[in-house]
């Protein structure tokens, strides 16, 4: 799913959404035993969904262009998304909104 | 052997990965990359609320990079950013390096390791997973009144990983890994006990379909530990069951095998000296890749190593330890399949697989016979590991005059893992694998799956903690 489809679908989606974009860049240096290691570099890319629906919340985790059918309102952080699969997921779980 | 039903998508990202380190690896000693698919469900009941439910995808690259002994390591989402990443991670080695490249030599492997399975998961749909753990967890919480919270999960993840090296080596590996855990907990007058009844399998849902079968035993051991005393505290003579033989072998003494663990530590390397009597001449202990089914089932390791049986201790003599290919250069030893990552955010590492006390000959009455007064330790808890471990047993039941007695709680075993080895006496021929749904932590990469099996073992002078 390209971004241009993903917002779409959150702006015709019948119910309360959000989205969340996140795209980061990590740099880590490792030592070890005073001796350095290794430099490590990571692209983390991907998005996350927040639908509100009948009182419950539910979000999906997904990484980039790649389909999520999950909800796990703990783990927003995680990104992609499908809503149609998705919807199940939310309804079984249920979480209210506070 | 390459596959004709080999996915659109796998034969992509090998095509991807291929034409990078065809690009790439004149400018290395040694470059690998690594592309990865993995899909994931997990769920989790707290008594009768399902409280989490997911399914999920993740893809991403790994490109590890060395140039004169100096590593580069990048990872990343994005397929079109793998040739910037690759050279990133090329000039983070070339800015290390200061040596020559060290690396044990091994054969390069052109394979194709498809799932096995013996139930597959995929055939069994969502409802059916909850409507078991569901099931489970009524169970449980019918069995009495005083079992107050019974918490249950389940997880199952499906992997496809397409590795390269510039030695030639190009695998496809498919790998399947589930778990599960049901946790009845009782209380009155103060007390808390809970049991856990737990699972884990690389190729059979079968496992989840049988975790029932020990529901009632733990479900009665939690009520009847809230009036079990405490042990009273002392250095006894304790029988372990295979759970907590194997938690033992896996923390206290696999963790210390892990060759990179102490390749810069002159101390440790004198410690760990081949041919060093570590345990009495009954004492083996090795680590497997080549058990399937297991969680720790692993037919090449992520350097494209093929799995093995690798001994670690053979008539209580140290013989071995758990190499990557780096750690086995700078021991001057074998590589041995060791080297794992999580996934492909991070480098592999030693790791183990299935981590084992090989099979003695006695019975358990055989254990049991001569002890006037110890301790039967059973199942694990958790616990800490290394050169001092401690570990907390889940119950266990006096020992007097030969037999076991009544049961106590708060059982709590510690000690020096060199003389705890060399205190074994008496090892049964009952050896079990333990493969429950937790995994093995190492630095920021857990879980990772592992397996470790045992028989029961006798060990003499043991502390035990208590009352």
């Amino acid at each position: 799913m390209t971004l241009k489809q993903t917002l779409d679908t959150i702006r015709n989606y019948p119910e309360p959404a959000e989205l969340l974009l996140s795209h980061r860049y990590l740099r880590e240096v490792n030592f070890q035993d005073n001796e350095l290691k290794d430099i490590q570099c990571k692209e983390v890319s991907g998005k996350a969904v927040r639908v509100i629906h009948d009182g419950r919340v539910g979000a999906a985790p997904g990484v980039f262009r790649h389909r999520w059918t999950g909800c796990c309102p703990r783990r927003r952080s995680s990104p992609g998304w499908d809503v149609p699969r998705h919807f199940d997921c939310r309804k079984a779980t249920g979480h209210c909104v506070k | 052997m390459r596959n004709p039903l080999r996915s659109k998508r796998t034969k992509a990202m090998q095509e991807q990965i291929d034409a990078t380190l065809k690009k790439y690896q004149s400018k290395t000693d040694y470059l690998e990359c690594r592309a990865e698919s993995i899909r994931k469900l997990h769920f989790g009941f707290s008594n009768d609320e399902l409280t989490r439910l997911g399914i999920s995808e993740d893809q991403g690259f790994a490109v590890r990079a060395c140039v004169r002994g100096g590593w580069g390591f990048a990872s990343l989402n994005s397929p079109d950013l793998l040739e910037e990443y690759t050279e990133l991670a090329i000039d983070q080695a070339r800015s290390l390096g200061n040596c020559r490249m060290n690396l044990a030599p091994v054969d390069p492997v052109v394979d194709f390791v498809d799932y096995d399975p013996l139930e597959d998961p995929r055939a069994v749909i969502l409802d059916t997973k909850l409507d078991i753990f569901r099931d489970l967890v009524t169970r449980a919480r019918e069995y009495s009144p005083v079992i107050t919270n019974v918490s249950a999960s389940y997880f199952e993840s499906f992997r496809t990983i397409v590795y390269m090296n510039s030695d030639g080596t190009d695998l496809v590996m498919k790998k399947m890994d589930l778990g599960g855990i049901v946790s009845p907990q009782a209380s009155r007058s103060g007390v808390t006990q809970y049991q856990m009844v737990t699972c884990g399998s690389s190729r059979d849902f079968g496992v989840i379909r049988r975790l029932g079968d020990r529901l009632e035993n733990a479900c009665r051991l939690t009520v009847d530990m809230l009036d079990a005393p405490k042990v009273k505290a002392g250095k006894y003579t304790v029988v372990l069951d295979p759970v907590l033989g194997s938690t033992f072998v896996h923390e206290a003494f696999g963790h210390m095998s892990e060759a990179d663990e102490y390749h810069n530590n002159p101390s440790m390397r004198d410690i760990f000296t081949m041919g060093r009597r570590f345990g009495p001449d009954i004492l083996g202990i090795y680590d497997s890749g080549l058990d399937k089914g297991t969680r720790g089932y692993l037919r090449y390791d992520d350097e494209g190593v093929p799995g093995e049986k690798t001994w670690l201790i053979r008539d209580g003599v140290l013989v071995g330890r758990l190499h990557s290919r780096e750690s086995a250069a700078r021991f001057g030893e074998a590589p041995t399949g060791n080297a794992r990552c999580i996934n492909y955010r991070y480098p592999p590492i030693c790791r183990m697989r299935n981590t084992c006390i090989a099979p003695g000959n006695a019975t358990f009455e055989d254990l049991l016979s001569g002890i006037d007064l110890g301790v039967y330790a059973v199942d694990a808890h958790g616990g800490t590991g290394g050169e001092m471990f401690s570990f907390d047993a889940a119950h266990g039941f006096m020992i007097r005059n030969g037999k076991l007695a009544e049961p106590v709680r708060n059982v709590q075993l510690s000690g020096n893992l060199f003389k705890t080895l060399d205190s074994i006496e008496g090892i049964g021929r009952d050896f079990t694998i333990v493969d429950d749904s937790g995994g093995c932590g190492k630095g920021p990469q857990f879980p990772l799956e592992t397996t470790c099996s045992s028989p029961h073992l006798r060990i003499r002078n043991v502390t035990v903690g208590g009352e």
